[in-house]
């Protein structure tokens, strides 16, 4: 019945792509780290595999409701100001890190 | 060897709703940087997105002008990438269950009709403008744009020359403003085209490998990136080498693209479904009520301004281009008939004011019921041209009543022959030598006298007449 549990296998390699896309730069330390942890992760999801869903309909949402919408009204209840703080902020805009394309 | 260019549009138009897809942060252009956000529309942990309804409305409309199967189960999927002009890590997109697929857009080309493809089109929301400076340490945002509802209409690679892409970005523009979904500013970002190229020998049925073009601001930048990258393309594989597929940015003062970056991969954005957002279920009854509410479309315009109200294909084409036009159009022609009348108009000193004044058609504020008695009045021959464009300032500028200012500042045309004889003849008299030249054989002089006789009678002659008097006066010797 219940599939066998996979040995996860993570290279190096794949923790260099998805440090690249996260945009992080791990030591070797981290890495180590960040192995053991994607690693857990990994277990955890092929534990949500053992049981048989062959005959289940997916779900994508704990609820079955659906068309939740809303009127297209402008409601600003927040003050925009208050999300930037003066230390990141300058002229109004959000300071970032430096990107060039 | 001959080589065929490929081409496929991947057109991003921003909806023209007044609240952002999932808050109720106003969507106004041009608004001080970050003064148009949420905690939702700028990812505060914990905020929740709610659709606004009016995204899908305008959505099935753009959905059924193309033809498009609707899906009747749509939802939304979470493209994660990492970049400052989104606030959450994540874009909501769909990538599973778009709302609209299969359809098809009709262009024009040396060869008659042909229909594009359209492959896809799904609802996603605007990413926040960045800045960079060269100079600064860091990159400046603006989040204003954030949660702008965004419809993303994916064309099939159908196309191929600069001209094909140029007609269908031009026809599909047309489409989406008189169905009402969007302004189509290209120049403020409301529609922008990312374009995918790529070049084959003649007969070919294999596609090459493509590259991506952005950044193009107006459509004739677009056409001469197409034609730029296909020659670079062809250049390329001629020489033997091979086409990297990238991103590449169109510079539009060297006139030239540069390479971006290799394209992530698809799976690389590790597209699932959004949580915090349910399906819609689209029912045949909301699919019926959207396309009952539909406007004629600008195609259908076209033909109809052609085969019933007898214009030419110029005419029909520049009129169709707007919907102000064809609006103003067809309200002043139900009023005074003389379709080619309305149409010169509106063509001629309408869009001139327009321009002058740097102002959208709809901006001058003169109504159908005015407009139609100006052309009547200038048809009916009872005032002259002249006389018709300074009555139609005066409505601009004072919202003047035609026949009331033509009857108060007696400007009505003055067909009289004594009237006339007697302002030629004044005109003569007063220019002697220009006289002696015309009958020395100069007989540019004419223009200049008519331009006198006009004057006496504040260029309210009927101008034949008048032209005919003057002719015949000058070739009878005193
Ligand atoms: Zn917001």
């Amino acid at each position: 019945m219940n599939k066998p549990l996979p040995q996860p296998l993570i290279d190096p390699k794949q923790i260099s792509r998805v440090a690249h896309l996260a945009r992080l730069n791990p030591d070797e330390a981290e890495r180590v780290l960040l192995r053991q942890e994607l690693e857990r992760i990994l277990r955890s999801f092929d534990r949500l595999e053992w049981p048989d869903t062959r005959n289940t309909e997916p779900i994508y949402h704990p609820h079955p409701d659906t068309n939740r919408l809303r009127p297209d009204e402008v409601q600003s209840p927040f003050d925009p100001a208050d999300l930037i703080h003066e230390s990141i902020g300058q002229d109004g805009f959000l300071m970032a890190p430096k990107t060039m394309e | 060897m001959t080589w065929d260019t490929i081409v496929g549009l991947e057109v991003h138009v921003e909806l023209a709703t007044t609240s952002k897809i999932f808050c109720g942060c106003p969507t106004l252009f041009g608004r001080p940087p970050n003064t148009q956000c949420c905690p939702v529309c700028s990812g505060f942990p914990g905020a929740l997105p709610v659709l606004n309804q009016q995204v899908i409305e305008y959505a099935l409309r753009v959905c059924l002008a193309t033809d498009c199967t609707i899906n009747s189960l749509i939802r939304f999927d979470r493209k994660n990438y990492f970049y400052p002009d989104l606030p959450k890590g994540y874009q909501i997109s769909q990538q599973h269950q778009p709302i609209g697929r299969g359809g098809k857009l009709v262009i024009t080309t040396d060869n008659g009709d042909k229909a594009i493809g359209i492959h896809e089109i799904h609802i996603e929301e605007d990413a926040g403008k960045l800045i960079h400076d060269p100079q600064g340490k860091h990159t400046l945002v603006d989040y204003n744009r954030c949660g702008i509802p965004l419809l993303e209409i994916i064309s099939r690679p159908d196309l191929n020359s600069a001209e094909e892409a140029l007609d269908y970005l031009d026809k599909l523009r047309r489409l989406l403003l008189f169905i009402g979904v969007s302004d189509c500013r290209m120049e403020e970002g409301s529609l922008r085209a990312d374009v995918n190229v790529s070049v084959r020998p003649t007969g070919s049925k294999v596609l090459g490998t493509r590259t991506e073009l952005k950044n193009m601001s107006s459509m004739k930048a677009m056409a001469l990136a197409i034609a730029y990258e296909s020659r670079r393309q062809i250049k390329i594989l001629t020489e033997g080498g091979r086409i990297r597929q990238e991103t590449r940015r169109w510079d539009e003062n060297e006139k030239r693209s540069f390479a971006l970056r290799i394209k992530e991969n698809v799976e690389d954005y590790r597209y699932f479904p959004d949580p915090d957002l349910m399906a819609i279920r689209i029912n045949d009854h909301w699919i019926k009520n959207t396309r009952e509410l539909l406007p004629e479309l600008p195609d259908a315009k076209y033909q109809r301004y052609l085969t019933t109200l007898d214009l030419t294909a110029y005419e029909a084409s520049i009129l169709t281009s707007h919907p102000a036009l064809a609006d103003l159009f067809e309200a002043t022609v139900a009023i005074c008939g003389r379709a080619k009348d309305v149409a010169g108009w509106i063509m001629g000193e309408w869009l001139q004011e327009c321009n002058q004044r740097a102002c959208r058609p709809q901006d001058l504020k003169v109504t159908p019921e005015k407009l139609a008695r100006l052309v009547r009045l200038l048809a009916e021959g009872d005032i002259t041209r002249g006389t018709a464009r300074q009555v139609f300032i005066q409505m601009i500028d004072n919202q003047a009543d035609p026949d009331d200012y033509v009857h108060r500042h007696n400007l009505r045309m003055i067909r009289d022959i004594k009237t006339i004889d007697a302002a030629i003849d004044q005109a003569m008299a007063a220019h002697p030598r220009s006289v002696a030249d015309y009958r020395a054989g100069k007989n540019k002089v004419r223009t200049f006298l008519v331009g006198q006789a006009m004057r006496v009678l504040q260029g309210k002659a009927d101008p034949a007449l008048l032209n005919r008097r003057l002719l015949e006066k000058l070739n009878t010797p005193d």
